[in-house]
């Protein structure tokens, strides 16, 4: 994760927003669908987030980078709703739009399809696998970073980019999947 | 990986559209606009409603406790044990270093036997009273002190006004466990323990001084040891009858019961059973029971005698895995140097290579794998003296639990517990969400609380699950679809 020296404290409640918003409001959107993969829901997470970064202004300390630090309140926020019974409800309706989905995309002209089926097996891994492999080759964050983000030792993320990998061969049919 | 182009199939996979747009911005402004006017309504509906609410439960409440209950019996049973002894006849404790289990609260009655339970969770031993049964015999003994007390209205020279009824000295007689194997017998004893202050009436008998009794207490204290022989326990604590009779799980025993003083000496109670007036009056100062092992040394022992307050009895259990209860809160360690019960630390023994008394606080960190077993009947719960002993075994990877208990929140202290194994034992699910080290669980065990194992999606770590799919019908699926590998068998 690379980028200007950001003006952290110095920024007031709406300044913060306002710049989080430009610049990593994006990212903490998509981030946010890789968790929920609902465009409605992504939506009001992302509302909430908005809202909880907000509020919690006064408790950003500056001692770790804006980004992180406001991705962290997006993950938290989305592993919350995964595991909240709301999230279990939509999950049996969403079923049924997706296939939907599934065939409209079938007749789609897929480019490369190959990093497709990689990029569609990783958001089919569990939250905790899927979050690693995001933050690391989608966000492009180091594993202290993912560390810091999510909240679990820097040698626990080891272990689950390594299971990831794992999973993910085993999602590919035993096809090797090569990792720079 | 190629991450740009991988991220470029995310992307794809996500939308090519930017999903955030100026419509976000606008929703969180509009929000933050209504938040703004409406923060005065937001916060007052809710706190009216609650503050109306904690209102009416009060004024409900004050209305039950002014009013009579409807639900109050209108033939109120006449005599109601005193708080402090229904806490004793629950046989509960509170001791901020052992954290209480619900399979086991040691009770602070005599001791002949291991802390026990049977698969139920449930103690099979007779001579240790568990709650649950407590209950039950506290009902049906309440049956037989109300007819006792009955009898006492018809027969008012038995009793006194100045005394308790006997009915509820029976209940909380630690002696009347082995008394009350016999059911039916406790009016008979209550009968008995009128007599007893009638003739304290008549006789006036000298009451033993309680420093006198506390003196006794000590010096038992001091000089009861584990494996004593009967020549060293009589040289101890007297004399008098050492008898064989059978003790429930360990067949027939030597006993060496029911010795008091009510002067200097020792004698053996010929009646058999004690009631609190028989303290109270001075009739006893102290009574002990010792039961020996196969080789006929001293295996576990207890006495009893009227506290300083004159009220309540003291009742110090000497169990046979070597903890020392005083009023059935654990209090310390006697027969090994480390504060675990007896088979925790033959464990550590084992992973140690020593003997189970040389097993010291030092070796805690050097236990790499540990197989607690229990060979009595029912669930051993492991107690410890002090919760740190777990925090201390570093190296502690892998645990085995075969029809022993440890408490999820001692597990968890453990810091690099990632094993774990539990046989014929209770494993509460639930508990569990604490122990983040963990990757492999093994819960092949009939007990399992709840069913349903999507408590374990909680545990981070948790890569393998090992458990009996036709027992458990409750959604293993999902950590299956969690990324949890949920085998039948260990894998090899």
């Amino acid at each position: 994760m690379t980028g200007n020296p950001e003006p952290h404290k110095e920024l007031t409640r709406d300044q913060a927003i306002e710049y989080i918003m430009n610049h990593y409001g994006e990212a903490i959107k998509r981030t946010i669908y890789t968790y929920v993969k609902n465009f409605h829901t992504t939506d009001d997470i992302f509302q909430e987030v908005l809202i909880q970064i907000y509020r919690k202004w006064d408790q950003f300390q500056g001692d770790s980078q804006l980004k992180t630090w406001a991705m962290r309140i997006a993950i938290n926020r989305c592993k919350d709703y995964l595991r909240s019974p709301l999230h279990r409800i939509k999950l049996v309706k969403d079923q049924w739009v997706d296939k939907g989905d599934e065939q409209s995309a079938e007749k789609a002209v897929i480019e490369d399809e190959h990093w497709g089926e990689i990029a569609q097996a990783i958001l089919n891994l569990p939250v905790k696998y899927r979050e690693v492999m995001i933050l690391t080759y989608h966000q492009n964050y180091t594993q202290h970073e993912i560390a810091e983000t999510t909240g679990v030792p820097v040698s626990t993320v080891k272990t689950r980019m390594q299971r990831a990998r794992d999973l993910l061969k085993e999602k590919m049919d035993g096809r090797e999947i090569s990792y720079e | 990986m190629n991450n740009t182009k991988l991220k470029k199939a995310i992307d794809k996979e996500i939308g090519e559209k930017p999903l955030f747009t100026d419509k976000d911005k606008e929703r969180f402004y509009n929000q933050k606009k209504m938040a703004g006017r409406s923060s005065w309504t937001h916060y007052f509906w809710p706190k009216l409603v609650t503050a109306l609410l904690f209102l009416g439960v009060m004024s409900g409440g004050f209305y039950f406790v002014a009013e009579e209950s409807p639900f109050e019996s209108v033939t109120k049973p006449i005599t109601d044990a005193p708080e402090s002894e229904s806490k004793e006849d629950l046989g509960s404790y509170e001791d901020p270093d052992l954290e209480k289990t619900p399979e086991e609260e040691p009770d602070s009655t005599p001791d002949t036997a291991d802390e026990q339970e049977d698969e139920n969770g449930q103690e099979s031993d007779e001579q240790e009273q568990p709650n649950r049964d407590d209950n039950q015999q506290n009902e049906s003994e309440r049956e037989t002190d109300n007819e006792s007390d009955a009898e006492s209205e018809s027969e008012p020279e038995l009793g006194s006004d100045s005394e308790q009824p006997d009915g509820n000295d029976s209940t909380n007689d630690p002696s009347s466990n082995d008394n009350n194997q016999n059911e039916g017998t406790s009016q008979d004893n209550n009968s008995n323990n009128n007599d007893n202050g009638q003739d304290s009436e008549s006789e006036e008998p000298e009451r033993v001084p309680f420093e006198q009794v506390q003196a006794k207490a000590d010096d038992i204290q001091s000089q009861f040891q584990y494996g004593m022989t009967i020549s060293q326990a009589k040289q101890a604590f007297g004399s008098g009858n050492y008898s064989r009779r059978n003790v429930v799980d360990l067949g027939e025993r030597m006993v060496g019961e029911y010795y008091h003083f009510a002067t200097d000496d020792l004698s053996f109670n010929e009646e058999g059973d004690i009631s609190l007036d028989q303290f109270k009056q001075g009739h006893i100062g102290l009574s002990f029971t010792l039961t020996f092992d196969s080789n006929d040394r001293v295996r576990s022992g207890s006495y009893t005698y009227l506290a300083e307050d004159g009220e309540t009895r003291r009742a110090v259990n000497f169990k046979s895995d070597g903890f020392v209860y005083v009023d059935g809160q654990a209090q310390s360690q006697k027969k090994y140097q480390i504060g675990f019960s007896g088979a925790m630390v033959e464990a550590i023994a084992q992973s140690a290579g020593k003997e189970p008394q040389n097993v010291t606080r030092q070796d805690l960190n050097q236990v790499g794998q540990l197989a607690v077993s229990h060979s009595g009947s029912g669930m051993l719960s492991v107690k410890a003296t002090k919760a740190d002993y777990y925090n201390e075994m570093t190296g502690l990877s892998a645990i085995t639990l075969e029809r022993t208990v440890i408490p999820a929140e001692h597990l968890a202290r453990i810091p690099n517990l990632e094993r774990l194994t539990i046989r014929d034992a209770r494993a509460d699910l639930n508990s569990f969400s604490n122990l983040d080290t963990l990757r492999y669980l093994d819960i092949r065990t009939p007990y399992v609380q709840p069913e349903n194992v999507s408590a374990l999606l909680e545990l981070d770590n948790l890569e393998t699950v090992v458990l009996d799919k036709q027992e458990l019908s409750g959604e293993w699926q999902q950590l299956e679809e969690n990324g949890i590998d949920v085998l039948e068998s260990p894998p090899e």
